[in-house]
C-alpha cells in the first residue's frame, strides 16, 4: 500500500490536502465554538475573582452582618455596596450611564484584587491593592474614585479629573405610596470625587454580578463615604461570600460545566436565616399600651406590612398564644358632613383607623358615649370621636360621612379620591380610641410641634389647617378621628405592598411580658423567608460559568458557516481520489483479471483512502487551530459586533481536535467510498482498458430515455410552484413569510437543478445544427459551445454534482445578502419593529413621574422652554424587573431576563410587528374586550387607536388569565428562538417576591423588535408577582423624527440625575442588526470562500473529464481540431457549468426575495454580490486553466495508440 | 493530388542508442492508387504511416503532398491541412461515445470551422480546396449520404456502444471520407473484426476508394486485404520495397 500512495503521489498528495482543508475548517470551527466558551468562562472568572456566592438586597441591610458567625461559617464575608448609576466628567462634561457604582473597602479589594487572572489575560497590568488606596491626599478635597478604563474613556477621564456621581437612593418607604418620597433629591444621590486611579478592565477592573462579555463601566469608591452619601451609615446592600480559604489559595472554580454549588448556597442560605434580624428585614417590635394593657405591635419601615408577612407574624403569634390585631391607618385629607342645609363642614387633615374591635379582649375597645363598647364595624359604617363629630357638628348617627383622601395610581401619580360612610356613631376619645399609637412615625409629620410646620411627601394645602386642628395635633397628635373597618379600609387604600399598618399582639394570660416578647421575636424571624424582603442570594459564579455556555453554540455556527467550505473540500477530496483510481484503471482491472474481487480491491482503496484521510486530517488539525485563531482575530475585529467584546482568545480542547479529524475522516470516507463503489458498475476489460467508466444505460441506448421519469415533473412542479407561490406573495402583499420565501426559492432552485439535469441527460447540443451554421465566427463558437454542451451531458452526475454545489452556494449567498437588514427601514411605522416609536430610553434611577403632565415636569425641572420642544410627544414609562439581557448582544445563556411591564394603554394601542402568536387557543381566556378598553389608562402614544380584538392586536394576549402563578408573556422572536431557545408556549420560571416560583408564557413573539433584550408582561401581572418594582426606568417616546434628537437631548439634560440615557430606535435596532448581519457577513464571506472552492473542485472534475477522455481528444486532433479549440471547449465547459450553477441559485434565491426587494423593505446588496459571483467566475476559469492546459497536453500517438 | 514521399528517417532514442525504425523511405502515389503496407510487426509500417498522417514529424527526408510540405506549416496550419487533407481509420474506431453515428461522422466538418481562419491564412501556400462554406452546408446532407453508402443508413441516430465492431469501423470509415480528403489513411482498419465482417469492411475500403478517387494507403497484417489493393509496400528493417 506504501509503494501504491508513493507511486501516485501526486494526486494522493492532492487528496490530503483536501482532507486537510476539510479537517482544518472542522477543527476550526469547533475551536471557536470552545474559544467563545472558553473565554466567556475566563470573563467570568476574571470578573468574580474568589467570589462564590452574592447576597444582593433590594433594601439596605447591617453590614455587621458580614461579621455574623453563622455566615462566617460558609465562607469568607466581604460587605458592599453596589449600585447603578450615571457618572459626569465635571470638566468636560461628558456623561456616562450604567454605570456600576461600587462601595467598597479593603476586604473587598483584598478578595478581587488578589485573584489569579486567568491565562487568557496574560498581558498587560492587572489592578493592584495599592490603586484602590481611598486615602485623600494632602490638599484634595473631593473623596476619592478609581475606575476602569472602559468608563475612563467614556468619560475621557484621567487621574486627577473631578466626576460627579449620581446614584438611587435608598428608602424603607415604597416610593409610589402615599408616604414616598419623589422628590428628585431623595430619589438621587451625589457625590463628586477625584479620580485617583485608572485600573485595567482585568480583575476587579470588570467586576460585575452580572453576566455580560461586555466592558463594564466601573466607578469604585470607598465604602464609608458611599454609605455616608447614601446617608446609610453602617449599612451595605451585598454581601460577597467566597470559599473558605480560596482568597489564600487563589482557588477558584475553572470548570465551565460545573453546576451551582447548591451545598454552599444552601449553607449561606441557612446561615442567612440565622443572622437576620427583625431590622434586617425592615420589621419593628415594639411595646404599646391601650388602658392598662400592654402589648407588642409589630410594624414595617414601609409603613405597610405585606400580606404574606402579616399571616407569618400572626401565625407566630398565634402559635406562641397570643392573641393578634390588624391595624391600619391612613390619612383623609378631609372628612365632611353636608347638613340638610347644605353647609358643609370639613375637618381637614385626619387619621382614619381601619381596625375590626375586639370588645373586651386584650386589645382594648372602642367605647360609644354611652360607654358600651362597639362591637363590629360595619363596612359602609365609620365611627368618629368626639371631637370630630363636634367639629362637624354632629351628636346622632345617621348622618353621611365623606373621606377624601390621596391615593397612588399605576403611573404614580397622587389622585384625590373620595367615599362616604353612614356614621355608626361617636367614640369617647378613651381606650382604644386614645391610643395615638395607632398611627405610625410618618417621615415629615412625626415629631414637629405644629400641622404647619408638616413636611410630608405630598401636597398639603395648609390654609385648610384651622386653630382647632393645631389644638388636637397639640393634644392627641395623630390619634385617630375616625374609625372604619378592616375591610373597608383594605378596600379604599390597600396597595401593592399590602393594607395593614401593624399587627398588635397580646400575650396569653400568664406569660411573663419580657419573656413573651424575646420568644415572638425569635419565632417571627425564624418564620421569614429573606427572598420576600428581597434578600437574594444567588450562587454567582456557579451561574456564571453555567452561562458561559453561551446562548449561542459557535460550534455550530462556524460549522454552518463554513459548509460549503467542508462540502467543496469533501467533493474535491473524493474527486482527487477518483482520479487516483482512474489512473490505477488497467491495474484495478488486472487484479480483478487474475482473480482478487472486487471487495479486496475495494478494501484496499478504502485503506489508502483511510491513510490519505488521516493523513489529511493531521494536518488539518494543525491547519484548524490556525483557522480557528484567523477566526477569533475575525470576531475580535471585523466581526466584533457579533460578539461585542475583543476578549475573545484561543482555547484548545482536545477532544475538539480529536472529534473535528474524526468527523473529517469519517466524510472524506465516506465521499472516497462512494466513488470506490462505483467500480462494482465497471466491467474488468474497460478497467483493464483503463476506464474506469460505466456505461450508463441512458448512454448506451442513445436515447432520450436515460432521463429520470422523475426529472421532467421535478422541473416543471417546482417552477409551478415557485411561480404559484411568487405569485400569491406578489398579490397579497406578504413580502415577510420567511417560509413563504424559502419555499419559492426552494421550488425554483429544485426546477433549476431538474431542467438542468434534463437537459444534461437530453444530449443537447446539436452539432448538426452547428456544421450548418454560415457565418464563421458563429460557426467557431457554437462549435464549440455544441461539444462542450455534448461534454457536460456525457458524465451527467458529475456535472450535476458541480452544478448543484455552486447554484446551492450561490442561492445561499444571494439570500443571505437579501437578509442583510437596513435598520431605517424598521422603524418607520406603528407596524414596525419600532412599533412607531423614535426614540427610547432607560435610566439607573427609576422615575416616579409621569413625563407627560406638564406638573411632573415641573418638579421634575424641565425648563419653561421645553414646551415646545415637547408638544406633541408622548412618552411611555414602563417599569423593568432588572434582569439579564436577552438579545444577541450577550453572549452569555440569560439566566433570569429583564422583564418589562407593559402598561394598559400600550396593550390596547398595539402595534410593532408580530411573528406569531397564541391567538386562536388563548382568544377565549382574554378579558372581555370593553372592559379592558374602558380601563385603558389615558396618555402614552396612540392611546385613542385602541385595537381590542386579539387577532388584529397580540399585545392583549398579555391579559390573558392562565392559571395561578402562569403569566403571559411576548419576546422577541429572534431573541426567543436563539438566545432564550424557547418558541410560543414555552415559559421562563422566575422566582418572585413572594418566595414562589412565576411561569413566564410566551404567548406572542414580536418580528425584529426593539425589545429583544427583555421579555414582556402586563405591569398589572408584573407587579402582582414583583410588587417592589417601583418606578420607571424604560421608556418609549413617540415624537416626530425631525424632532427627535431635540427631544432626547432635552430629556437627557433634565433628568441627568436619573441617568436617562435615549437612543433612536433605528439605532437600537441598527444595533441588534450589526449582530445579525455581521453573522452574515461572516456567512457570507466563508460561504463564497467555500463557493470559490466548489469552483476549485469544479476544475478537478474537468481535468477528471479531460484524463477520461483523453483518447477523444486524440481522435480530435487527428482529425484536424487545434488544441486552442479543444482548449477553448474545455474552457467553455467549465464555464457553462459555473454559470448554470450561479444562474440556476442566484435566479431562484432572487426571485424568492423579490416580493421583499419589490416592496422596498430589502436592500439587496448587487455590488457585493456582483464581486462575489465576478470572483467566483474569475477563479472558476482560472482553477480550468488546468483542466485545458491538460487537454492541452494530451499526446496525440501514444495516447491513440494506447486507446485501442 | 499525388503523394511523395522521400528518403524518410525516423529514428528512435540517441546516440548509440538510436533505432532507426524508417529509413530512407520512398515512395509516390498518384491519386485513384491503392496501397497497401505490410510487414512484420515493428517493422514500421504504423510509423510511416503516421508520419504521412502528419501525426509526427520526420527525423529527416520528406513528405509532399502535391508539393505542399505539411512539416513546414506551423502547427495550426498544419491542423487545417490535416483536417482539409487526410482521412484516418484507426484499428480502433476511436468514435465518440456521448455522439450519435451522424455527429460522429459530422465531426471532421467542426474542425473545419475552427480551423477556417488558419485554413484559409495558409490555403494559397498549401494548394488545398479552401471551399469550406460549401463543405459546412452540405456537410450534414454528405455524412448521409456517406452512412448511406456505408450501409448504416438507419443507425444515424444511434450512439457508437450500440453498434457492432464492424458497424462502428463502417461509422468511421465514413467519417474518414466526410472532409472528401486527398489522401485516406487506414491503420489495421480490420485488425479486430472477425473474418467476415473483415471482407465487408474490406469491400467497402476499396468501394468506396473507387469512387472517390483520392490516395488510400492501408497498413495491413492481412494479405487477404493487401492482395485487394494495386500497390504494395513492403517495409523490412526500416527499408521498403514495392511488389
Amino acid at each position: 500500500m506504501l509503494r501504491a500512495l508513493k507511486h501516485y503521489w501526486p494526486v494522493n498528495l492532492a487528496v490530503v490536502l483536501a482532507a486537510a482543508v476539510n479537517t482544518a475548517v472542522l477543527v476550526g470551527a469547533l475551536l471557536v465554538g470552545d474559544s467563545v466558551r472558553g473565554s466567556l468562562r475566563d470573563l467570568t472568572l476574571d470578573r468574580l475573582g474568589s467570589v462564590d456566592l452574592a447576597l444582593v438586597a433590594e433594601r439596605f441591610f447591617r453590614e455587621e452582618l458580614s461579621g455574623d458567625s453563622a455566615l462566617a461559617a460558609v465562607g469568607h464575608v466581604t460587605p458592599a455596596i453596589l449600585l447603578r448609576g450615571s457618572v459626569t466628567n465635571a470638566e468636560s462634561r461628558n456623561r456616562a450611564s450604567s454605570v456600576n457604582v461600587h462601595g467598597i473597602d479593603e476586604r473587598f479589594v483584598d478578595l478581587l484584587a488578589e485573584s489569579a487572572a486567568s491565562p487568557s489575560f496574560d498581558s498587560g497590568e492587572s489592578p493592584s491593592a495599592d490603586d484602590f488606596d481611598f486615602v485623600r491626599r494632602q490638599g484634595q478635597v473631593f473623596p476619592s474614585v478609581v475606575v476602569n478604563q472602559t468608563l475612563a474613556a467614556e468619560l475621557a477621564a484621567g487621574v486627577g479629573d473631578q466626576l460627579l456621581l449620581r446614584f438611587r437612593l435608598g428608602s424603607e418607604v415604597p416610593r409610589d405610596t402615599l408616604l414616598g418620597s419623589r422628590e428628585v433629591e431623595d430619589l438621587v444621590g451625589s457625590v463628586r470625587a477625584v479620580v485617583t486611579a485608572v485600573v485595567a478592565d482585568r480583575g476587579i477592573g470588570r467586576f460585575g454580578l452580572s453576566p455580560h462579555q461586555a466592558l463594564p463601566l466601573n466607578a469604585y469608591l470607598s465604602l464609608s463615604q458611599l454609605q455616608r452619601s447614601l446617608e446609610q451609615p453602617g449599612n451595605v446592600n451585598a454581601l460577597l461570600i467566597s470559599r473558605p480559604g480560596s482568597i489564600d489559595s487563589g482557588d477558584s472554580r475553572t470548570d465551565a460545566g460545573e453546576p451551582p454549588d447548591s451545598e454552599m448556597l444552601a449553607a449561606a442560605e441557612a446561615a442567612l436565616r440565622r443572622s437576620l434580624t427583625l431590622d434586617d428585614f425592615g420589621l419593628q417590635m415594639r411595646r404599646v399600651a391601650v388602658d392598662d394593657a400592654r402589648l407588642l405591635e409589630i410594624q414595617s419601615a414601609q409603613f405597610v406590612l405585606r400580606d404574606a408577612t402579616v399571616q407569618q407574624v400572626e401565625q407566630a403569634a398565634i402559635a406562641a398564644g397570643g392573641t393578634v390585631q390588624r391595624t391600619q391607618a391612613y390619612l383623609a385629607n378631609q372628612i365632611t358632613w353636608q347638613s340638610a342645609d347644605g353647609e358643609r363642614n370639613v375637618v381637614p387633615y385626619s387619621m382614619i383607623a381601619a381596625i375590626d374591635p375586639s370588645p373586651g379582649g386584650a386589645h382594648g375597645d372602642l367605647r360609644r358615649d354611652d360607654g358600651e363598647a362597639v362591637a363590629a364595624i360595619g363596612d359602609d359604617e365609620i365611627l368618629l370621636n368626639r371631637w370630630a363629630a363636634a367639629e362637624l357638628g354632629l351628636d346622632v348617627a345617621g348622618p353621611s360621612i365623606g373621606l377624601s383622601y390621596y391615593v397612588v395610581g399605576l403611573d404614580e401619580e397622587l389622585r384625590t379620591e373620595s367615599a362616604s360612610f353612614r356614621l355608626a356613631g361617636i367614640v369617647e376619645m378613651a381606650g382604644l380610641a386614645a391610643d395615638a399609637s395607632l398611627t405610625p412615625e410618618y417621615p415629615g409629620i412625626e415629631g414637629v410641634e405644629n400641622i404647619a410646620d408638616w413636611d410630608p411627601p405630598f401636597p398639603v394645602d395648609l390654609g385648610l389647617v384651622r386653630p382647632q386642628d393645631e389644638d388636637y395635633w397639640d393634644e392627641h397628635r395623630g390619634t385617630p378621628k375616625a374609625f372604619i373597618s378592616q375591610a373597608a379600609g383594605r378596600q379604599l387604600w390597600s396597595t401593592r405592598y399590602g393594607s395593614t399598618t401593624a399587627v398588635r399582639i397580646a400575650p396569653p394570660v400568664g406569660a411573663t411580658f419580657g419573656d413573651f416578647e424575646e420568644k415572638l421575636r425569635a419565632d417571627i424571624t425564624s418564620t421569614l423567608e429573606p427572598v420576600r424582603f428581597g434578600f437574594r442570594l444567588t450562587d454567582v459564579k456557579g451561574e456564571g460559568l453555567a452561562a458561559a455556555a453561551g446562548a449561542t453554540d459557535f460550534r455550530v455556527l462556524f460549522i454552518s458557516f463554513s459548509f460549503f467550505i467542508i462540502a467543496s473540500a469533501s467533493m474535491i477530496a473524493a474527486l482527487l481520489f477518483g482520479l487516483g483510481v482512474e489512473q490505477r484503471a488497467g491495474e484495478i482491472g488486472l487484479l480483478t483479471a487474475v482473480g482478487y474481487q472486487l471487495r479486496q480491491v475495494r478494501r484496499q482503496l478504502l485503506a489508502e483512502g483511510a491513510v490519505l484521510a488521516g493523513l489529511g486530517a493531521l494536518l488539518g488539525i494543525a491547519a484548524g487551530v490556525a483557522y480557528a485563531r484567523l477566526m477569533l482575530f475575525g470576531l475580535r475585529t471585523v466581526w466584533q459586533s457579533a460578539v461585542g467584546t475583543p476578549l475573545m482568545f484561543l482555547h484548545v480542547e482536545p477532544l475538539s481536535l480529536a472529534s473535528g479529524g474524526m468527523i473529517s475522516v469519517v466524510v472524506v470516507l465516506i465521499s472516497i467510498w462512494l466513488t470506490v463503489r462505483r467500480l462494482g458498475r465497471v466491467p474488468p476489460t474497460r478497467l483493464l482498458a483503463g476506464s474506469v467508466r460505466e456505461v450508463a444505460a441512458g448512454q448506451a441506448s442513445g436515447q432520450v430515455g436515460g432521463r429520470s421519469r422523475f426529472t421532467m415533473p421535478a422541473a416543471v412542479g417546482g417552477a409551478l410552484i415557485g411561480l404559484g407561490l411568487l405569485a400569491f406573495s406578489l398579490a397579497t402583499g406578504n413580502n415577510s413569510s420567511p417560509g413563504l420565501a424559502f419555499g419559492i426559492g426552494a421550488s425554483l432552485l429544485i426546477s433549476g437543478l431538474a431542467s438542468f439535469v434534463y437537459w444534461c441527460r437530453g444530449g443537447r447540443g446539436n452539432l448538426e445544427r452547428s456544421s450548418r451554421s454560415a457565418s464563421k465566427a458563429t460557426s467557431l463558437a457554437s462549435a464549440a459551445a455544441a461539444m462542450a454542451a455534448r461534454n457536460t451531458g456525457w458524465n451527467p452526475g458529475r456535472s450535476t454534482l458541480s452544478v448543484a454545489l455552486v447554484a446551492c452556494a450561490a442561492f445561499v449567498i444571494v439570500t443571505v445578502a437579501g437578509n442583510v437588514r437596513d435598520p431605517v427601514a424598521e422603524t418607520g411605522t406603528v407596524d414596525s419593529g419600532a412599533g412607531g416609536y423614535s426614540l427610547l430610553a432607560t435610566t439607573d434611577v427609576a422615575v416616579h413621574h409621569d413625563l407627560n403632565r406638564e406638573e411632573s415636569r415641573f418638579e421634575l425641572g424641565f425648563p419653561s422652554s421645553s414646551a415646545a420642544t415637547l408638544d406633541g410627544v408622548a412618552i411611555t414609562s414602563l417599569r423593568v424587573l432588572p434582569g439579564d439581557d436577552a438579545s444577541c448582544l450577550n453572549l452569555y445563556q440569560p439566566r433570569r431576563p429583564r422583564v418589562v411591564g407593559i402598561p394598559d394603554h400600550q396593550i390596547e394601542r398595539g402595534g410593532f410587528r408580530f411573528a406569531g402568536s397564541l391567538v386562536q387557543e388563548l382568544a377565549a381566556a382574554v378579558p372581555d374586550p370593553p372592559t379592558r378598553a374602558s380601563e385603558a389608562a389615558t396618555g402614552g402614544a396612540g392611546a385613542s387607536a385602541a385595537v381590542v380584538d386579539p387577532a388584529e392586536n397580540p399585545w392583549l394576549l398579555l391579559h390573558a388569565d392562565l392559571g395561578d402563578n402562569v403569566i403571559p408573556a411576548i419576546a422577541d422572536a429572534n431573541s426567543a428562538q436563539w438566545i432564550l431557545h424557547l418558541g410560543l408556549g414555552d415559559e421562563i420560571e422566575l422566582d418572585d417576591e413572594k418566595g414562589g416560583t412565576v411561569r413566564l408564557r410566551l404567548v406572542a413573539l414580536l418580528a425584529e423588535s426593539i425589545f429583544r433584550s427583555e421579555v414582556l408582561v402586563s405591569e398589572s401581572n408584573l407587579l402582582a408577582h414583583f410588587p417592589s418594582q417601583a418606578g420607571f426606568s424604560y421608556f418609549l417616546i413617540d415624537a416626530p423624527q425631525e424632532r427627535a434628537a431635540e427631544v432626547a437631548t432635552l430629556l437627557e439634560d433634565t433628568l441627568s440625575p436619573f441617568g436617562f440615557d435615549a437612543t433612536s430606535s433605528s439605532q437600537r435596532i441598527a444595533d441588534f442588526l450589526s449582530v445579525q448581519n455581521t453573522y452574515l457577513a461572516t456567512f457570507q464571506l466563508l460561504g463564497g470562500l467555500g463557493l470559490l472552492l466548489g469552483t476549485v473542485g469544479m476544475a478537478v472534475v474537468l481535468v477528471r473529464s479531460v484524463i477520461e477522455r483523453r483518447g477523444e481528444l486524440a481522435t480530435l486532433r487527428a482529425f484536424g481540431f487545434r488544441r486552442a479549440f479543444l482548449s477553448r471547449v474545455v474552457l467553455t465547459e467549465n464555464a457553462f457549468l459555473l454559470l448554470a450553477g450561479l444562474a440556476v441559485g442566484s435566479l431562484s434565491a432572487l426571485l424568492a426575495t423579490m416580493p421583499r426587494y419589490l416592496a422596498g423593505v430589502l436592500p439587496m446588496p448587487w455590488r457585493s454580490l456582483a464581486v462575489t459571483f465576478a470572483a467566483v467566475l474569475v477563479v472558476g476559469l482560472l482553477a480550468s486553466v488546468a483542466a485545458v492546459a491538460a487537454a492541452a497536453r494530451v499526446p496525440l500517438l501514444s495516447t491513440l495508440k494506447a486507446d485501442k | 493530388m499525388h503523394l511523395e514521399v522521400d528518403n524518410l528517417w525516423k529514428s528512435f532514442g540517441s546516440g548509440d542508442r538510436t533505432v532507426d525504425v524508417l529509413a530512407g523511405v520512398g515512395l509516390r502515389i498518384d491519386s485513384g492508387e491503392a496501397m497497401a503496407v505490410t510487414g512484420p510487426s515493428g517493422s514500421g509500417k504504423s510509423t510511416l504511416l503516421h508520419i504521412i498522417g502528419t501525426l509526427e514529424p520526420p527525423s529527416r527526408g520528406t513528405v509532399r503532398f502535391s508539393d505542399v510540405d505539411p512539416f513546414a506549416l506551423p502547427e495550426p496550419a498544419l491542423a487545417a491541412f490535416r483536417n482539409a487533407t487526410i482521412g484516418f481509420v484507426f484499428q480502433d474506431h476511436h468514435l465518440l461515445p456521448q455522439y450519435t453515428v451522424l455527429e460522429n461522422v459530422l465531426i471532421p466538418t467542426m474542425a473545419r470551422a475552427a480551423t477556417e481562419s488558419v485554413r484559409e491564412r495558409s490555403a494559397d501556400s498549401a494548394g488545398v480546396d479552401s471551399d469550406s462554406a460549401r463543405h459546412r452546408q452540405t456537410a450534414p446532407e454528405r455524412a448521409r449520404e456517406l452512412l448511406d453508402r456505408v450501409g448504416l443508413g438507419h443507425r444515424l441516430d444511434h450512439r457508437p456502444a450500440e453498434l457492432s465492431g464492424g458497424e462502428k469501423q463502417r461509422v468511421a470509415i465514413a467519417r474518414a471520407l466526410i472532409n472528401a480528403p486527398g489522401v485516406v489513411l487506414c491503420d489495421e482498419p480490420t485488425g479486430n473484426l472477425d473474418p467476415a465482417t473483415a471482407n465487408a469492411v474490406t469491400n467497402l475500403i476499396v468501394k468506396l476508394h473507387a469512387e472517390v478517387d483520392s490516395v488510400l494507403m492501408v497498413v495491413t497484417h492481412s494479405m487477404a486485404l493487401a492482395d485487394r489493393f494495386e500497390r504494395r509496400l513492403e517495409l523490412r528493417d526500416g527499408t521498403c520495397s514495392e511488389r
